[in-house]
């Protein structure tokens, strides 16, 4: 499998999904090799399986080949440190990097290092992508493997020159496209042409939701029947006591919070959200607006904020902890998610499992799996209103689905979802 | 081996409400009733009316002038009737097209709510209204006093059946669900289960006891129970179009013969009118499939019966008897398709709460209460709280077919924003 932040840095990215697919595999009996970008080990974000902690913290084995039960996982140097990453920034990170690492800490770097600096990195991010796919077929020289497994464009140029050089079938996973990112305003062109090719050449293609599945058909002009919807699985794995999550937040008795959670880019709408809150608290002063996180929007949000005269009602909390957020999903009464495209949206069912009342975008392939919520079309801000104001009237609507929220969401597990995967696989084969 | 058919048709529009908006509420319709987007009342009426009443009654005229023998019933909601006056030409086509019948002497009418409400579980004064105000307004469009009564979605228990008896009634219009029915079997007439009435609502029921005809036949001091066939009526209801269903695609013989072979005395074939063109799509071939049967059915020997004739022609097997509600809905044959979740019970209560408010203008002549009246019992008709169901949602099924709503949750919303302004017009 050619996975991307592994261990998991980005919580909620593609690091958390391909850590719980590896797990998932691992227990299921899948033998498992891990094919994975180097640059992450320095970052990593505890991790539940002690397995694979071990592995990661090189315990088990210094070198970069580490064969542990049935999981296999392979370092490929890369200067790509995201899967969201875009052209201009790939370009600006490179060079940053190159000059940081050339002048401070060559010295202080060990081998593994020193060897990657003298690596020649892609000038572009294309042109990297293109050489991660040669450094994944010398790194699995001499290895074979039934079927290979990619998630969305950056890992697909490896896994075809895998199919094609070694005539082994690929199964390309796809979380996001550029569709998605974009809003389909002004998908990059080459990264989109790359997303079509690699789909049209992939043997299978895993799509998380029915709504990513409608996006290829329709948009990428992918046949149906080449494509497997396997949803995202949330896992709570933290629980804290309401007498500690009471510390975290102050919330008095009158208000009522509608809650904005996630990067705060074009992609998941917060100007749609604060279209919201400029109808709202006109009308009802009791009602605040929470942004947690952040995002190349902030600036923006900040504007209509002063411009409006809305800081008694709007409050901006910045990134907060997975702590602070559990807590605070409790409190809010209403979260609002009004993204443009979201092929799942792991949060979606995060808030769900919280009961907290969701009002969401239609364009969310987490609706799939989440049967009580208030969907939206996410450019209808006044409907958003009026199911906010809904909530905030009454209660029976609140309780009603906090009752049921949770219950209704799928009990299926990450091993459950693996079995699907493995059937995905199998039909290439039959 | 079955004798005869009796054929009931449950004939029901509710007036869907306004759409309310809490963003704007000064752009919220004065009048609460117009329907909810993207069709009005009006379209849904015209619609159906075209696709079934029109072509419906013109077949069962055609059948009753053909056929001396031919027989039908009717429930009638006051709603609907309201309906047909208030849209235009079609609702008096489609109101003549019922007179027409009513004419052959070959149908009869049943009695119900006139507003097609749960008023009984909340208010058996409102209920009394309601079941007077529908005993008049067949009584003016159709020149019958019915001696047969119909609860609303066919709820019943041995209360409601007991206040029934004392409203002077000669029989009853119940589901054949099998917690009820001795013996399993429907195809028998039974007597309802009769308990003791208190003594305040003996008081009240006597205000309200139908003017009994003076032919009718004393036959034990019962309320006698007519229970649907539910297999062979959701043959013709449900199934008849379904390409998927073993015996797709369904012959009047086949099912004159099921008929036949059927133990019992009466098959009550009880169902929504709407099936006929509506449920079931013309291209199905219901309408040739139900202009066919009369021969078959003769051809067997089977005769078809109103519901009073039916009583008359049998002696009851026992007794339907049930503490609990039974009803014609979904799988649970209970009352959860409209009183089950949180949304649906915060409506109820609104129900009883507004009640209580207009108790005191009842009997007001003054205009103000009585469009209040008007408006209230129109939000009590059931449909409301049925679009608020959650039960089956998840499977997409009948609820949400025949709910103007995206989600029980958007049904729930936009009834409490038609409570609402009714409330602010109390105070």
């Amino acid at each position: 499998m050619l996975g991307w932040e592994f261990p998991p840095v980005f919580s909620g990215g593609l690091g958390v999904v391909t850590k719980n697919i590896a797990q998932g595999m691992r227990n299921i009996g899948v033998d498992l090799t891990l094919l994975l970008p180097q640059f992450i080990l320095d970052q990593v974000e505890e991790v539940g399986d002690p397995l694979i902690q071990k592995i990661i913290d090189g315990e088990i084995s210094s070198s970069s080949r580490v064969v542990i039960d049935r999981l296999r996982k392979i370092e490929i140097p890369t200067t790509i440190s995201t899967p969201y990453i875009s052209e201009t920034k790939y370009s600006e990170l490179l060079k940053n990097w190159q000059e940081s690492f050339s002048f401070q800490q060559a010295k202080s770097a060990d081998q593994r290092t020193r060897k990657n600096i003298k690596t020649i990195y892609g000038e572009t991010l294309f042109q990297e992508v293109d050489r991660f796919a040669v450094e994944v077929l010398a790194s699995t020289e001499g290895q074979d493997f039934d079927v290979i497994h990619a998630h969305d464009w950056i890992t697909a140029e490896a896994g075809l020159q895998l199919k094609w050089q070694r005539n082994i079938p690929l199964v390309l996973q796809i979380h996001a496209t550029e569709v998605d990112r974009t809003g389909n305003m002004k998908p990059d062109s080459e990264i989109f042409r790359r997303e079509k090719y690699a789909m049209e050449n992939a043997d299978r293609i895993i799509a998380v939701s029915h709504y990513t599945k409608r996006i290829l058909q329709e948009v990428y002009g992918i046949s149906g029947d080449k494509i497997d919807v396997v949803h995202n699985v949330y896992t709570k794995e933290k629980k804290y006591s309401l007498e500690e999550q009471q510390k975290v937040w102050q919330k008095d008795k009158s208000q009522f919070w509608v809650l904005f959670i996630g990067r705060v880019t074009l992609q998941k709408g917060p100007d749609y959200f604060m279209e919201v809150a400029k109808k709202v608290i006109p009308l009802n002063p009791n009602i605040h607006f929470l942004v947690a996180g952040d995002g190349d929007m902030m600036g923006h949000m900040v504007e209509q904020v002063a411009e409006h005269n809305l800081h008694q009602n709007v409050h901006f909390l910045g990134f907060i902890s997975s702590y602070q957020r559990d807590a605070l999903y409790r409190f809010t009464d209403c979260c609002l998610m009004p993204s443009i495209s979201e092929p799942f949206g792991l949060t979606a069912t995060e808030v769900a499992s919280y009961r907290t009342p969701l009002v969401i975008s239609k364009n969310c392939g987490a609706n799939e799996v989440i049967l009580h919520k208030l969907p939206v079309d996410f450019w209808d801000s006044d409907q958003m209103a009026e199911y906010v104001l809904a909530l905030q009237k009454y209660p029976a609507l609140r309780r009603f689905i906090r009752n049921y929220s949770k219950d209704a969401l799928p009990q299926d597990t990450w091993d459950d979802k693996c079995q699907e995967m493995v059937q995905s696989y199998q039909k290439v084969y039959s | 081996m079955a004798q005869s058919v009796c054929f009931y048709f449950q004939v029901h529009q509710p007036w869907r409400l306004s759409q309310m908006s809490l963003l704007h509420p000064e752009s919220n319709p004065a009048d609460l009733f117009v329907g909810h987007t993207p069709h009005t009342n009006k379209e849904v009426f015209e619609k159906v009316a075209y696709k079934c009443y029109l072509p419906m009654n013109e077949l069962l005229l055609k059948l009753c002038k053909k056929y001396k023998g031919f027989r039908c019933s009717f429930s009638i909601s006051g709603v609907f009737l309201q309906q047909c006056e208030a849209f235009g030409d079609v609702g008096m086509q489609v109101l003549d097209s019922f007179q027409e019948l009513a004419q052959t002497g070959q149908v009869e009418f049943i009695s119900e709510t006139f507003y097609h409400s749960l008023s009984f579980l909340y208010s058996k004064l409102e209920f009394c209204e309601q079941v007077k105000l529908h005993r008049e307004l067949i009584q003016k469009y159709f020149g019958t006093n019915p001696e047969i009564f119909r609860h609303t979605e066919l709820i019943y228990n041995n209360e409601l059946a007991s206040t029934v008896h004392q409203l002077g009634y000669r029989a009853i219009i119940t589901e054949g669900w099998h917690t009820a029915l001795p013996g399993d079997n429907p195809n028998y007439l039974h007597t309802a289960h009769l308990i003791d009435v208190s003594k305040s609502d003996q008081k009240l029921l006597k205000k309200y006891t139908r003017k009994k005809s003076l032919f009718r036949s004393q036959k034990h001091d019962q309320l006698l129970v007519l229970s649907k066939n539910y297999e062979l009526s959701d043959d013709m209801a449900f199934r008849f179009g379904d390409r998927n269903w073993s015996h797709h695609p369904l012959h009047a013989d086949t099912y004159a013969n099921w008929v036949k072979d059927t133990p019992g005395d009466t098959v009550n074939l009880f169902m929504d009118f709407e099936t006929f063109g509506e449920h079931q799509w013309e291209d199905t071939g219901i309408f040739k499939f139900f202009e066919a049967l009369p021969k078959e059915f003769w051809k067997r020997q089977i005769k078809f019966m109103t519901p009073s004739e039916t009583i008359d022609a049998y002696e009851p097997q026992g007794v339907y008897e049930t503490e609990t509600w039974v009803s014609w809905a979904d799988e649970a044959r209970d009352i959860s398709a409209w009183l089950d979740n949180d949304l649906q019970h915060s409506a109820y209560d609104v129900l009883k709460e507004l009640e209580g408010k207009l108790h005191p203008y009842l009997k007001s002549k003054k205009p103000k209460w009585k469009n209040l009246w008007e408006d209230f019992r129109r939000l009590q008709t059931s449909d409301h709280l049925y679009y608020m169901s959650t039960k089956y949602w998840a499977d997409g099924d009948v609820h949400t077919y025949f709910s103007p709503y995206e989600s029980p949750y958007d049904a729930y919303i936009n009834f409490m924003g038609v409570a609402d302004a009714i409330k602010k017009q109390i105070k």
